[in-house]
């Protein structure tokens, strides 16, 4: 088993009430799913993608990855584990502006103090990955938004991580591009990469493999897809 | 753009220091050169109480004493007698007055000395010859010409032997300086006109003396010098009446009242990199605030606090690098540009302590920036729009 969240519950003090952003989720989660999260708005889905990604710290549960308790990891420890397990695909990009795309994808790796010729032929190697060998010294600027995400994509495969978590990954493009990102996604798991998606359209969801509902703060459906969608040429 | 606003502090900070210090440093090398090139062992007799109390040079009783001067031929006579002590004395006074050559006029300052001017100030001739003892002993109306006097007066003519008007006498020139140069920021004695003492008096009805310059015999012995010429001279004088200085007395005044006026200077000009510290720590707090989400991606990304705090002291202190290299090299192109008014000399130790300073200060008011950064929240960062 990959990963796994044992009635694992966050929550929020606004004022004087207590929100149960999550409130005693189990889930297990093994190598090569793609595991797509859906819920309304305030479900607590992207709740649940912060903490199980390590952005945020539960306030009660216990979490392992590679069967290792990681809920009680301080800081240092969770940046450490980010870098070398988890790779991030956001639905901003957010990638750093005036940085050739070769240098975004290199950033994780100089976190993982890889060296500067290692660094560059890794990053080279997943943006051709990506189908953007050509685009290595364009800056996000100069790249549309299917191509930034597709670099963000490349960045979160650099480090060769267990487990890609993409939040909303096409919820910032066109339908065209969105296309594109799905078969990507969908081209990366079948090479065995471990991918949670949090989407709200239900189409991207159609590319996942497995499907949890969210809602106040529980998941209320697990199911895996008996057919999985394949995205129109 | 933005990065060289926020570098003027620093720039314009570290500039000032180094160009203050380089002056106060200049101008201390130069008047030290200066006494050097007088020899050290070379006394000098003021009129009046130089050193008053705490051994200061006070201007007003010397100017006073400058007016009422006691000094006389009469002392001068008994210190070249004054053998086993003395090598040379040469006793002068100055004057104002004007000197033409034909419809040639100009203001000069005429200075009447004896002979041994020449040997005690090494005034050597350039063209012709110092005047003589006997020239002197006669009265004779010979003048010698500093270098410049000499050019502004006769142009590319040799002086040697022609006639100069000073006052309503004409004087014969017998010879002209070589070109000295300096002079401690009064006149330099290049523009200086020598007469003879005995000339000088009659011509100017005075017995007064200004200045005697000592030459002792030995540089070794002469705290034993200084004391046998301050007896002599209280034979006929009282002790307020003069003073016996020796160069390291009045080489240590000027240093130590220009080493003050560095320091002074130098605080003054620290103020301005204090304040191009703030710059550098306003426009990082701007940084970091525009650059949020670039910080919670990076964290996300596996940047720990440490490195996050790291990058953004780096860059601080990179700005305040920056600007302190460009200001050392306006100092340097400031301190060529005043070198021909002013003595200035840029200093290693001056260049280095303005360079220590300004990248502390990019680290010091780049730390809190840094620490905010290093403090925000990954979630909360990536969320920032």
């Amino acid at each position: 088993m990959l990963l796994s969240l044992e009635a694992v519950s966050k929550h929020y003090k606004l004022g004087d009430t207590t929100i149960r952003a999550l409130d005693s989720i189990t889930i297990k989660v093994d190598r090569g799913e793609f595991i797509a999260i859906m819920g309304p708005s305030g479900s607590g889905k992207s709740t649940f993608l912060q903490v199980a990604s390590t952005l945020a710290v539960p306030t009660k549960g216990s979490i392992t990855l590679n069967d290792r308790e990681i809920s009680s990891y301080n800081e240092v420890e969770r940046a450490r584990l980010r870098n070398k397990y988890i790779g991030f695909v956001f639905q901003q990009f957010n990638l750093l502006p005036r940085t050739s795309a070769l240098a975004n994808v290199e950033l994780p790796l100089i976190y993982a103090k890889v060296s500067v010729s290692e660094r560059s032929k890794r990053a080279k190697a997943m943006l051709e990955l990506v189908g953007l060998g050509d685009r290595l010294s364009n800056a996000p600027a100069q790249l549309s938004g299917g191509q930034q995400q597709r670099v963000a994509i490349a960045r979160a495969l650099v480090n060769d991580p267990d487990l890609i978590f993409a939040d909303e990954p096409t919820g910032n493009l066109d339908t065209k591009s969105g296309d594109d990102i799905k078969k990507l996604l969908t081209k990366l798991n079948n090479q065995g990469r471990t991918i949670i998606m949090v989407t709200h359209e239900p189409d991207v969801a159609e590319i996942a493999k497995r499907l949890v509902l969210f809602r106040d703060g529980k998941i209320v459906s697990d199911r895996q897809q008996r057919k999985r969608k394949a995205v129109k040429k | 753009m933005r990065s060289f606003l926020t570098m003027l502090g620093v720039i314009i900070g570290v500039a000032s220091v180094v160009l203050l210090t380089s002056i106060g440093n200049g101008l201390s090398a130069f008047v030290t050169e200066q006494f050097n090139e007088l020899g050290a062992n070379t006394l000098i007799i003021f009129p009046g109480d130089v050193f008053g109390e705490g051994g200061r040079i006070s201007s007003e009783t010397t100017a006073t004493s400058l007016a009422n001067s006691k000094l006389t031929q009469r002392e001068v006579g008994r210190l070249e007698r004054l053998r086993e002590h003395v090598a040379e004395v040469a006793p002068f006074n100055l004057q104002s007055d004007t000197a033409s050559v034909g419809k040639n006029k100009k203001s000069v300052t005429i200075l009447g000395t004896t002979a041994n001017y020449e040997q005690a100030f090494n005034a050597t001739a350039e063209k012709g010859r110092f005047f003589l003892d006997s020239e002197n002993d006669d009265g004779k109306r010979v003048i010698v010409l500093g270098n410049e006097i000499a050019a502004e007066l006769f142009g590319a003519v040799d002086p040697v032997g022609k006639r100069v008007t000073v006052g309503d006498q004409s004087y014969r020139v017998t010879g002209v300086i070589e070109k000295k140069g300096g002079g401690f920021g009064g006149p330099s004695p290049d523009t200086y006109i020598y007469m003879p003492l005995k000339t000088f008096f009659r011509s100017y009805d005075t017995t007064a003396i200004i200045r005697i310059i000592v030459k002792t015999k030995t540089i070794e012995r002469l705290d034993e010098h200084m004391a046998a010429i301050d007896n002599e001279l209280q034979k006929s004088l009282d002790a307020d009446k003069f003073s016996v200085i020796d160069q390291s007395e009045i080489l240590g005044s000027i240093n130590q009242i220009l080493s003050v006026l560095t320091i002074a200077l130098g605080g003054i000009a620290s103020i301005s990199l204090v304040v191009g510290g703030i710059g550098i720590m306003n426009i990082m707090l701007v940084s970091v605030t525009e650059r949020t989400r670039e910080i919670g991606l990076r964290k996300a990304l596996g940047a720990t606090p440490n490195l996050i705090l790291l990058q953004f002291l780096i860059e601080a202190a990179i700005l305040s690098f920056f600007g302190g290299l460009i200001g050392i090299t306006i100092a340097f192109i400031g301190t060529l540009a005043i070198q021909s008014f002013i003595p200035a000399k840029v200093t290693l130790d001056a260049v280095m302590l303005a360079f220590g300073v300004s990248s502390l200060v990019g680290l010091i008011f780049g730390a809190a920036p840094a620490r905010r950064a290093a403090s925000l929240s990954p979630i909360e960062a990536l969320r920032y729009e």
